[in-house]
């Protein structure tokens, strides 16, 4: 019986051993690889290209200057759906790129995120606000933006798949730093003390990301002129398109979407903002914009308002339509004509009842 | 989940750690199969079903031949039990093509059925354990769990090696401890599998998909290269597949059988088919070569060459149902009973010519290549129509005379004017053949990478790990074994 249990302990210490000498001729052989991983991961992690969405938020909130954008192709959603959570705003704006610029101060007290570059079509605004009120929380208002073409036939086809609601995996945002350690490590090892301020491997590599309002932020400068002349912005070309009429399976999504906001008693506010003049002109003149005309009619504005959408049409603003120094690009209005436009749109009756404090001294 | 998928070595690794805390016996014994169904049932889902039913009967017939009394209902039964197991394989895999081919509509719930992956791997080892238990060459297995381990192993289920009852059953007692030195030779072969697979195949496997996508809009030189590629591609995929196969084995204190033994330097076809897919063409060799030869023993030469061309031909049809794969089983047989014969007067011819042995080994591997791959022609296309239009460009002149035509323009381009980045990927292409062909022979040659200096292992085993797993990170979809559809 002792001689069986020694020989059962001797059995257990040589299986021991061997499990030891597995582990150990692994680990030195394959040290090198091992210490690469984890380097890449360390360097992507202080990039904060790998961090949870829910860390950046915290982080972000540290510092009012802090901020975040990840690589291209990095989902803008999960990011702005964590500062949603963390923040809870009271105004949220959602729309593409030329929604980026609107900003919080006008409408304090009242807190407000802009959750922008995350929604293109009705039916993904539908789905962000479902997103942001699945538990209780709803904010006061939406301020959205609008544009004539989101009412085109097969709009959604440009940008289904830009609303990504499956979570970044761990794996492609360690891959857009390899492919950026391929393409130029030199650029991102020199940038990494900016990593204090700038979190996301476009943030890092441009100096431009959200703001923790969820703005974007730009370089300052004065953009060349011509860029506007020369970008590939045209009549025709998407999401610039041309169509004789409203298709009604748009105009229904829309009409879903709304009446969402109004089961979660959200008001809405659409705000169509400035195109540059080559945009603008090309659609007035154009006899296939019949889309355009009707959206531009006083029926659309009716009706919207029938729907219960304070709406604002600002996309002819004659004072910048034709300097190019206000746009970052033909469709992207920049911080100086959005801020103009948030003037003016808190200083309409329809948005002072509904925002009764917001530009009261209690702001200040 | 493929055996070169990362969350298929995560579920291994699990497998492996288990293992060897079980005690030897029965747990273990337990633990594969649990493993093993979990694996088929994550490949093929409800397919399960038909792995079990083939388990069932291997283990079933299995007893019953061996208790079968009278000596003259022996043979009802062995054919009984053979066509229990071969039943599904019939279904699923040859059905449709036989009433196809005599204007038989089938109906839509049997047409509609998928193929289960392993059908031919685990029907032919089942097929293999019963003519060795109704031969008296092995003793019919009395425990369940033990039988349907052999059929549903997981490492071997998919796509083989096609292990035989008498050598892999007596290994299930599993009772080895663990060796580290048998666990970094399976660690091994499973790396080297996976740069075969995952660096090698899948890369080669790009100009080759053009190609045989679109047969018609492809120059004939393109063809022609896209043959070649395709022999490398197939070698490197399945010889990588088995490698991970035998590796993941031998770390569970399993031997299998090799499947591959340098085959592109084998010197004619008959060698060749020694050396490639081992486990079936040894199992075509003793269930069906040997036995029809013994049969036709009298009939002399034409014996022989009819044994030759039945065994190739069902060789050939193992591989799916259509005339492509009768024809490609067909050619290797004719090139087999061609090289048995011709072999003396080719020697004849060599040694008049007074052509150094070195140099005669190198060109009769060329040639076999060659003919190996015009062959797998066959075995790529999807119809025998596009195989045609293959052997005529390849054959006809146009190839030659369009020559630099085709070169300049860039090959896999379509004739579309030259892209760099093709043309380099397209070298790349070449240099992961020349280094198939030199390891190869470096390995022919008692050179391995486990004999080389440390540092050098290091270093390969770094390198190798580093680009295989940004292979993995870069593509979403590890491609599938091309063995897997058999």
């Amino acid at each position: 019986m002792i001689a069986a249990e020694a020989t059962g302990q001797r059995a257990e210490r040589s299986q021991l051993r061997e499990w030891r000498r597995l582990v150990v001729v692994l680990l030195l052989i394959l040290s090198p690889i091992l210490i690469v991983g984890a380097v890449l991961e360390g360097l992507a992690w202080r990039i904060g290209e790998t961090m949870p969405m829910a860390s950046i938020s915290r982080w972000q909130d540290a510092a009012p200057d802090r901020i975040w954008r990840g690589g291209d192709g990095h989902s803008y959603l999960a990011y702005k759906l964590a500062r949603v959570a963390d923040l809870k705003p009271e105004i949220i704006a959602l729309g593409p790129s030329r929604a980026n610029s609107f900003r919080g101060d006008l409408f304090a007290p009242y807190s407000f995120f802009n959750a922008g570059l995350t929604a293109w079509t009705f039916d993904q605004y539908r789905r962000f606000l479902e997103l942001i009120t699945r538990d209780d929380y709803a904010p006061r208002a939406i301020v959205f933006n609008i544009d004539y073409w989101m009412f085109s036939s097969g709009f959604d086809h440009y940008w289904v798949d830009r609303f990504d609601e499956k979570p970044e995996t761990h794996v492609a945002n360690l891959l857009r730093v390899v492919a950026q350690l391929e393409r130029d490590p030199w650029d991102l090892l020199r940038r990494l003390p900016a990593t204090d301020r700038e979190h996301g491997l476009f943030a890092v590599l441009t100096g431009e990301g959200f703001r923790a309002d969820g703005s974007q932020s730009a370089k300052p400068g004065t953009p060349d002129p011509q860029r506007l002349l020369d970008d590939e912005t045209a009549v025709g070309v998407p999401p610039v398109v041309l169509a004789d009429q409203t298709a009604p399976e748009q105009v229904a999504v829309f009409d879903q979407f709304v009446a969402l906001a109004k089961a979660k008693h959200i008001a809405l506010i659409g705000i169509q903002l400035p195109y540059y003049d080559k945009i603008l002109s090309a659609l007035n003149d154009n006899p296939q914009a019949g889309i355009w005309r009707e959206v531009e009619s006083a029926e659309w504005r009716q009706r919207l308002a029938a729907a219960g959408v304070i709406f604002f049409d600002f996309s002819d603003m004659p004072e910048y339509r034709a300097k190019p120094e206000y746009f970052i690009d033909s469709l992207d209005p920049d911080a100086r004509i959005v801020g103009d436009v948030m003037r003016r749109v808190m200083a309409d009756p329809r948005v002072r009842e509904l925002l009764p404090k917001a530009g009261t001294p209690e702001a200040k | 989940m493929s055996l070169s998928d990362p969350a298929y070595l995560g579920f291994f690794i699990v497998v492996f750690v288990l293992f060897y805390l079980l005690p030897g016996g029965t747990a273990r014994l337990l633990l594969l199969l649990a493993a093993s169904l979990a694996f088929y049932f994550n490949l093929a889902g409800v397919y399960l079903a038909v792995l079990l039913f083939v388990a069932a009967v291997a283990y079933a017939g299995g007893l019953l031949l061996q208790a079968r009394a009278e000596k003259r209902n022996s043979r009802v039964i062995f054919v009984a039990v053979l066509l229990a197991v071969i039943a599904p394989l019939i279904l699923f895999k040859y059905l449709g093509f036989l009433c196809d081919s005599v204007s038989i509509a089938l109906p839509e719930s049997i047409a509609r059925l998928a193929l289960p992956v392993g059908l031919s791997f685990f029907t032919f080892a089942a097929i293999g354990y019963l003519i060795d238990v109704n031969l008296d060459l092995l003793k019919a297995e009395r425990n369940p769990l033990r039988v349907a381990l052999f059929v549903t192993f997981f490492p071997l289920v998919t796509a083989g090696p096609i292990e035989r009852g008498g050598r892999l059953l007596p290994q299930l007692d599993l009772a080895l401890p663990l060796s580290s030195d048998r666990a970094l030779a399976g660690l091994r072969l499973i790396f080297t599998g996976l740069v075969l697979k995952v660096l090698f195949a899948d890369t080669l496997a790009a100009p080759v998909a053009i190609v045989f996508g679109d047969p018609e809009s492809s120059l004939p030189l393109e063809k022609f290269v896209a043959v070649v590629f395709f022999a490398f591609d197939l070698y490197a995929d399945f010889a990588g597949y088995s490698l991970i196969a035998i590796g993941c084995a031998n770390m569970l204190g399993i031997d299998v059988q090799p499947n591959f033994r340098q085959p592109f330097l084998s010197p004619n076809i008959p060698e060749f088919w020694r050396t490639w897919h081992m486990s079936l063409s040894f199992w075509v060799r003793d269930y069906l070569f040997l036995p029809l030869r013994a049969q036709w023993r009298r009939a002399g030469p034409k014996g022989m060459i009819g044994a030759t061309l039945l065994s190739f031909t069902i060789l050939g049809i193992w591989h799916g149902a259509g005339w492509q794969f009768f024809f490609y089983g067909l050619a290797f047989g004719v090139l087999a009973v061609g090289s048995l014969y011709t072999m003396k007067y080719r020697d004849a011819a060599y040694a008049a010519l007074g052509v150094p042995p070195l140099v005669v080994r190198i060109i009769r591997a060329f040639i076999t290549f060659i003919l190996f791959a015009l062959v797998l022609v066959l075995f790529r296309v999807n119809y025998l129509r596009d195989a045609w239009l293959f052997y005529r460009d390849i054959v006809s002149l146009d190839m030659l005379s369009n020559l630099w035509v085709t070169l300049k323009s860039g090959l896999f381009h379509q004739g579309a004017p030259l892209d760099l980045p093709v043309v380099s990927a397209y070298w790349a292409d070449w240099f992961l053949i020349a280094a198939i062909v030199a390891s190869d022979i470096l390995v022919r040659n008692g050179v391995t990478l486990a004999k080389c200096p440390v540092l050098v292992q290091a270093v390969a085993y770094n390198v190798g790990l580093a680009l295989i797993v940004y292979q993995w990170m870069s593509s979403s979809v590890a491609p599938p074994f091309l063995y897997y559809k058999f």
